[in-house]
């Protein structure tokens, strides 16, 4: 239940996916939103340029956080790019949540090396990060170092009409958990209904181990019920015998002998001979 | 007659002890000098230990959970035996590593076996002999849980790399170029200095560690020019410092990251290649019921002699459990093929043997 326990608490670095066919970016908005919500303060770096469908969206959220809109025009080195990630953070503490939207933009100048470097610098000050990127746009090699850098790896899609959430997460001790969730946002920019996806169990096809294991064959080899009943009502010899003997001596294999008569014949057996 | 004349000249053979270097005992199939793992089931894999002097390289499995498991029971034999530990990690803090080794547990040993014996009236001659292994145990069993305690004299011989954050480091102009490597040898040399390894008649050894070698996090992509230079170079000359001096080396590689070729001359350049896959990557292992995941040898250099050390029948494959106390490999089996309902029909076994998503009722 990753994405419940995300709601509680922030992570050291939480990673979402998207795609084109699945946005990723209302999931985004509300989680950082939730962490507003409850104390932490929030830094919103926003290096896309959403859509017009989006923005009018993301207008209405109000966060009490900063914004940072990646300009043209401006210093688009990585010193300043970090700089500005990590400005100011002596005052807030440890309640700092930093959210990226979106990494995409930043991965085409920089090498995920220099993004995993300043993503590290970030942990030692013990910030949390949250960001989106864009699955479809990056090569798989990048994905996956990126799922290596990150902490906690979300991905977003949908079955039915339902958004589902799939994470796995790294925790610090090296133990990793997956989970896929559904989840749904409200107007008000809040996550509500996580509950797990639990697959319906399969029907057990009843013919694939019958209760007495027949194999195929043009006999009768199965019983009906009137026989069954007439089988189990059999007492097995050795069950009764180890009834009645109490002692464990009996238990032992023990043959038991009988000396049979001697079969002497007083005929002579060549009697018959005529010679 | 003088009761202590020497009528043969023959010698009892005494059990070779540790020569002169902490941690380390010679070899029963080649006297090179090894150096125990910390898990006793992979030194008997590789009969005996990691050599002296070797570099042994560890391909991870996916975001390398077991592989840290094999370098802190590396880290803590080595603090065990007083060697001195160099731990060096980009991925996270070094010292979290060194401060959370397994402890070391011993065994309870079965004595009560002896005592039971009854008295032997053929092989009398052995009746005081005590029961021993045959293969020599060289480490120690360690227990995951229990963080362990070092004392202040081990403290002193620990040696990290890679918390500090240098900025701006200078990338160098010869055919090294990447910064966090020159800097990571240069440390090593350092610390060698410093504890006096070089020299020939030194009496401990160095255990190096290095984590996630070739991940995002030490920046080889900054240059792709220089990516594959640097990063066999690098292994190159950890190779020749420990050659050169008492010193043993371990690398993770996460390999699934990495360009193949990379990774195929780090295992030509390595002397023990150990790959590591856990149950999550392949589907194919999920047959596999009772183990966590696979480890492979991919590579067991002998260095004195042309015979291949090829452990136990020649096999190459183990399976490894890590539990919350241990981490032990064991020989792999097929679980007993027994007609299962939950197993669904299209989960095909690419193992031969296990008939376990059979649909037929026949039952031989």
């Amino acid at each position: 239940m990753i994405l419940k326990d995300l709601l509680k608490q922030p992570l050291v670095s939480i990673l979402i996916e998207d795609s084109y066919s699945v946005r990723g970016r209302p999931l985004f908005l509300s989680l950082i939103h939730n962490y507003s919500e409850n104390g932490y303060s929030v830094r919103y770096f926003k290096y896309d340029s959403p859509l017009s469908s989006e923005k009018c969206e993301m207008e209405q959220v109000k966060f009490t956080c900063q914004t940072c809109i990646l300009k043209e025009d401006q210093d688009n080195s990585r010193m300043s790019i970090e700089s500005s990630w990590c400005s100011d953070l002596a005052n807030n503490g440890d309640h700092l949540v930093i959210a990226i939207d979106s990494l995409s933009p930043l991965l085409m100048n920089w090498t995920v090396g220099a993004l995993a470097s300043a993503l590290r610098n970030l942990q030692k000050r013990r910030v949390a990060v949250v960001a989106l990127v864009h699955g479809d746009v990056h090569d798989k090699e990048t994905l996956q170092a990126l799922n290596y850098v990150f902490h906690c790896h979300l991905t977003v899609r949908k079955t039915e009409d339902r958004n589902i959430c799939s994470g796995v997460l790294r925790k610090g001790s090296g133990k990793l958990v997956d989970s896929d969730e559904y989840y749904s946002i409200t107007d008000r920019w809040e996550i509500k209904d996580v509950e797990e996806v639990t697959k319906p169990s399969p029907n057990v096809l009843v013919e694939s181990l019958p209760k007495h294991a027949v194999p195929k064959s043009t006999f009768k080899l199965d019983l009906n019920a009137k026989e069954e009943e007439a089988r189990s009502q059999v007492v097995l010899p050795y069950i009764r015998k180890q009834a009645s003997s109490a002692t464990s001596e009996t238990a032992k294999g023990q043959i038991i002998y009988e000396a049979e008569a001697p079969d002497w014949d007083d005929e002579d057996p060549d009697d018959d001979l005529e010679i | 007659m003088a009761a202590n004349v020497k009528i043969s000249s023959f010698q009892k053979r005494i059990k070779p002890s540790n020569p002169n270097i902490l941690g380390t005992k010679i070899s029963a199939v080649n006297s090179t000098l090894n150096v125990s793992f910390g898990v006793t089931s992979l030194d008997q894999i590789i009969d005996g230990g990691l050599p002296l002097g070797s570099l042994c390289v560890v391909e991870e499995d996916i975001y390398g959970s077991y592989a840290k498991i094999i370098t802190k029971y590396f880290l803590a034999e080595g603090a065990v035996q007083k060697n001195f530990l160099l731990s060096a990690s980009l991925n996270e803090n070094p010292w979290d590593l060194l401060n959370n080794l397994p402890s070391p547990v011993t065994e309870p040993r079965e004595t009560n076996v002896i005592e039971n014996r009854e008295e032997l009236k053929i092989a009398w001659r052995y009746e005081n002999l005590t029961l021993e292994d045959n293969n020599q145990r060289l480490g120690n069993a360690f227990d995951l849980s229990i963080p362990y305690v070092m004392p202040e004299t081990q403290k002193a011989n620990l040696a990290v790399w890679g918390d500090t954050v240098t900025p701006n480091l200078q990338r160098g102009t010869g055919t090294l170029q990447n910064p966090n490597c020159l800097s990571l040898l240069k440390a090593i040399e350092e610390a060698i200095k410093k504890w006096e390894l070089d020299s020939s008649n030194g009496h401990n050894l160095i255990r190096i560690v290095v984590s996630s070698f070739g991940s995002p996090f030490w920046q080889f992509d900054e240059k792709k020019s220089s990516l594959s230079t640097d990063f066999t170079a690098t292994l190159l000359l950890l190779k020749s410092i420990v050659r050169s001096t008492n010193a043993v080396a371990l690398v993770t590689i996460p390999h699934q990251l990495l360009n193949q070729s990379l990774v195929s001359r780090s295992r030509h350049l390595a002397d023990v290649v150990i790959q590591l896959k856990s149950l999550r990557e392949d589907r194919h292992l999920h047959d596999l019921m009772d183990v966590h995941g696979i480890l492979e040898l991919k590579k067991v250099a002998n260095l004195t002699s042309l015979k291949p050390i090829l452990g136990q029948d020649g096999t190459t494959t183990y399976g490894f459990k890590a539990t919350k106390r241990k981490f032990k490999i064991e020989k792999l089996h097929l679980p007993p093929a027994v007609d299962d309902d939950k197993s669904s029909p299209d989960q095909s076994s690419s193992l031969g043997c296990s008939s376990a998503a059979s649909t037929t009722n026949l039952d031989f």
